[in-house]
């Protein structure tokens, strides 16, 4: 009776306390205007009251297995949370509108933050000194371990790495935002020659005429001038790459656990990696990935507007672009071409059906698709089930991909 | 012998069929606008719309697909429309009303329109000149071909006689245009040679081009032929696409496509188009490669050469068709093809827009900016001249800017990524 009693209170009291005593934390989000703020949130479906352990999540820093506790140093505890705080409102959209049951059935998963080893295959940690990763983030897949050197296998898993400040000079770019401006630059330059050759011809014709005979074309005034302009934007167009460096950002770093829309995009790919396995970044699994971090941010706009934590350009689905053939190479795999394809896909067919039709071209596609053959093939094959009127959508789509150059 | 009997009897049956030009393929008429809906609510106040059906539908009961006539339908449903409404004169509004319920199409809706016109004609102001080349021999024997046509012809359809008024005349001197073959008409009114009532007529044909284009009977004939040969599979599917102006002579695509080609001619152009939805929906299409008798290499398209492979091979056949003999060197335009397509139902309403908007692949509509970017390159380079330095790049950088902004029509420039 007394074992009946004491077991009673306890249960009662458990519950109160967990309907009761909501854990709130401070957060980045994003707020109605897409600005980021640092605002208390409530975070959801936690099983601990200590740590950011939850049902579904477990934060935790590095290679550590222990949650991050809720009393340690601040700048963690915010970047634990952010995290926690934004994968429960992706998954929530995953298991609520998506219906996704391969969502649905995943385990808990492990979310290590402040985390730069480099992921093992066989190992799941590289060596601590092998490279250290920063400014990026990564969905590892699972992996069954290696008993013999006490390596316990894993869940799938995703890593944020901090954020190092790195010099411009370090940065590989693939320069394709460079190149369109010195193509500009390249135009204007011509442009202001030929003006300035046809000012200084016309004056030279005009001088011929009566009225026009105060003119002095070759006179040392006029010459610089009609050819002073030639000469400041030629200089300009010659010392374009080292003004540009000089005027453009030094340091760049990525904060991504602070950035809701990466850890949306990683979330995804962990949502897609039913059928988009997670075996190295693609053009294809990192659009879709962008499509959905897009869906759920209710934006075209990924980690933009958020210079504290992001000084790196973010991506934007309504950026013009024609397709190049780069675009299927790895060190393109990040660019925003397939998330602006997949974005105007979903404009064509409708709002929601669009957002239902992505998740069914999933089905369609592997993570070595190519966009020009596999992905098109995809949206054909699936528009086929998917849409009202096949024939029609599909003519739409093919309109749409041919004027972005495919 | 009474296999033979039933035989008879099955084609007098035929032969005596109902003639009925129901509209089966066009949506909104063309003609619709404030005025027409006027005119038919105006008939429907003095006159129910049932009234109007039956007395429409004992007319076309009467009617002989040999001996169609427009005049005389008009004539014959103006004393249907009586009996049910003593002094009912407006047969336009019954007539506009008759397309709104779709017992006619726009066609027939222009025929009898045009029929209505000719024979309700009041004279108008006469603005005469002599005729040109003039010719007394001439005038001589046009004033017999017109006294006959006054008083002879009276048993014939109007437009039958008309026509071959207008043809007999055009024989006596090729060099005649419409306008001196009307002023022909007016001098032979002065000379006394003909009546107010017979000018006002022919003056009224002459504008609405009566002796050219086909007839009533003719237009019966073509559509009949097409139904046999292409039997509508969604009879009761309607289309906004074909009743748009065609862009000529006020008439709707489909009037345009009825008026301008032969039921062979549809059905040849309407079968390339049915050709192009199969290259679309294709799944795959191979480029077979041989070494003598056998195959070396295949070449499979991917999806968007597939795309880009249909509609050039369109392109190539729109473009071959002038080689056709059923053609004589006329190259149809794509949008005549899509309504051909339509007219004999190989493609449905739903599919009918999407690809007639394939013709923006090749033929690209120009927007705003590239508009203007047009007149700003025109007027920039004198301004970048006039406007002294250093204010004068400012045209120059406007230039740069649209082009940027605008970007560069790439749809020439070749792409070595792709095949087609």
């Amino acid at each position: 009776m007394k074992t009946l009693i004491i077991f009673l209170t306890l249960l009662i009291t458990t519950q109160t306390f967990a309907k009761g005593d909501e854990v709130k934390a401070l957060a980045l989000i994003r707020d109605e205007d897409g600005d980021p703020n640092i605002t208390e949130v409530v975070l959801k479906d936690l099983e601990s009251r200590e740590a950011f352990d939850g049902k579904y999540f477990k934060i935790v820093k590095g290679k550590s297995e222990e949650a991050v506790r809720f009393d340690a140093e601040e700048s963690l505890t915010l970047r634990a949370a952010t995290a926690y705080h934004h994968l429960t409102i992706a998954r929530t959209y995953w298991v609520e509108k998506i219906k996704s049951d391969y969502v649905k059935s995943l385990p808990k998963m492990v979310i290590r933050i402040e985390h730069f080893n480099q992921f093992s295959e066989l190992g799941h940690f590289a060596n601590d000194n092998y490279e250290p990763q920063y400014n990026n983030a990564l969905t590892i897949p699972a992996g069954k371990g290696l008993e013999r050197r006490g390596v316990k296998p894993w869940n799938i898993e995703i890593w944020f790495r901090p954020s190092k400040k790195i010099h411009i000079s370090e940065i590989k770019t693939n320069g394709l935002a460079t190149q369109e401006y010195k193509a500009l630059m390249h135009e204007f330059r011509n442009q202001i020659h030929m003006q300035s050759l046809q000012m200084f011809l016309s004056q030279l014709v005009l001088s011929q005429t009566e009225n026009g005979q105060y003119i002095e074309p070759l006179s040392s005034e006029n010459l610089i001038r009609t050819v002073g302009a030639s000469v400041i934007i030629e200089f300009g167009y010659q010392m374009f790459d080292p003004i540009n460096k000089f005027f453009s950002r030094k340091w760049y770093w990525l904060d991504t656990a602070m950035v809701p829309e990466i850890i949306y995009h990683e979330y995804a790919h962990v949502a897609l990696s039913d059928h988009l396995h997670l075996t190295h970044s693609t053009s294809i699994i990192e659009g879709m990935a962008d499509f959905f971090a897009g869906q759920v941010a209710n934006s075209p706009k990924l980690a933009k507007h958020i210079k504290k934590y992001n000084t790196f350009n973010g991506k934007n689905a309504k950026r013009k672009q024609q397709y190049t053939i780069q675009f299927e190479m790895g060190q393109y795999a990040n660019t925003d071409f397939v998330f602006g394809l997949l974005w105007d896909m979903k404009r064509i067919l409708g709002e929601e059906k669009g957002e239902a039709f992505m998740f069914e071209l999933r089905k369609n596609l592997t993570t070595n698709s190519t966009i020009r053959n596999e992905l098109i093939e995809g949206l054909l094959k699936t528009c086929d089930v998917r849409c009202d009127q096949p024939f029609v959508n599909k003519i739409e789509m093919l309109k749409s991909l041919n004027l972005k150059g495919i | 012998m009474r296999l033979l009997l039933i035989g008879l009897w099955l084609f007098s049956f035929a032969a005596s069929a109902e003639v009925s030009f129901r509209n089966d393929r066009e949506g909104e008429s063309f003609y619709t606008s404030r005025s027409t809906r006027k005119l038919e609510k105006k008939a429907l106040t003095e006159i129910s719309s049932q009234e109007i059906l039956n007395s429409f539908k004992n007319v076309t009961a009467s009617l002989n697909e040999d001996k169609l006539c427009s005049f005389e339908i008009n004539e014959k449903l103006k004393v249907e429309l009586s009996k049910s409404r003593k002094n009912f004169k407006n047969l336009p509004g019954a007539l506009y009303h008759l397309r709104s319920q779709n017992e006619i199409d726009d066609s027939f809706l222009k025929f009898l329109l045009d029929a209505n016109e000719i024979s309700s004609a009041k004279l108008p102001a006469l603005d005469y000149d002599n005729f040109f080349p003039r010719n007394d021999e001439v005038m001589e024997k046009a004033i017999v071909l017109l006294k006959k046509f006054q008083t002879e012809d009276k048993n014939k359809c109007l437009s039958v006689a008309y026509k071959d008024l207008h043809s007999e005349i055009q024989k006596l001197n090729s060099r005649l245009t419409e306008t001196s073959i009307a002023n022909i008409y007016i001098e032979a009114y002065f000379n006394d040679e003909i009546d107010a009532k017979t000018l006002a007529i022919l003056l009224r044909a002459s504008k609405l081009g009566l002796h050219s284009g086909m007839s009533l009977k003719d237009y019966f004939q073509k559509i009949k032929s097409l139904r046999n040969y292409y039997p509508l599979p969604r009879p009761d599917e309607k289309s906004e696409y074909v009743t748009k102006s065609s862009g000529v002579k006020s008439l709707s695509r489909r009037q345009q496509l009825l008026r301008s080609y032969t039921d062979l001619q549809i059905i040849t152009m309407g079968n390339i188009i049915k050709k192009l939805r199969a290259r679309l929906e294709a799944p795959k299409i191979e480029i077979l490669i041989y070494d003598q008798a056998e195959v070396s290499e295949v070449v499979t398209l991917e999806p968007m050469e597939r795309f880009r492979f249909a509609i050039k091979l369109l392109r190539k056949e729109m473009t071959h068709l002038a080689t056709n003999t059923y053609f004589e060197g006329r190259s149809p335009s794509y949008v005549d093809l899509m309504v051909a397509a339509f007219e004999i139902g190989l493609i449905p309403a739903s599919e009918l827009d999407a690809v007639a908007g394939l013709e923006e692949v090749w033929n690209p509509g120009q927007t705003l900016w590239q508009k203007a970017e047009i007149w700003v390159r025109t007027f920039s380079s004198t301004l970048a001249i006039v406007i002294p330095p250093p204010y004068g790049f400012l045209p120059t950088l406007g230039i740069v800017i649209i082009e940027a902004t605008v970007g560069k029509d790439d749809s020439n420039k070749e792409n070595t990524a792709d095949l087609f």
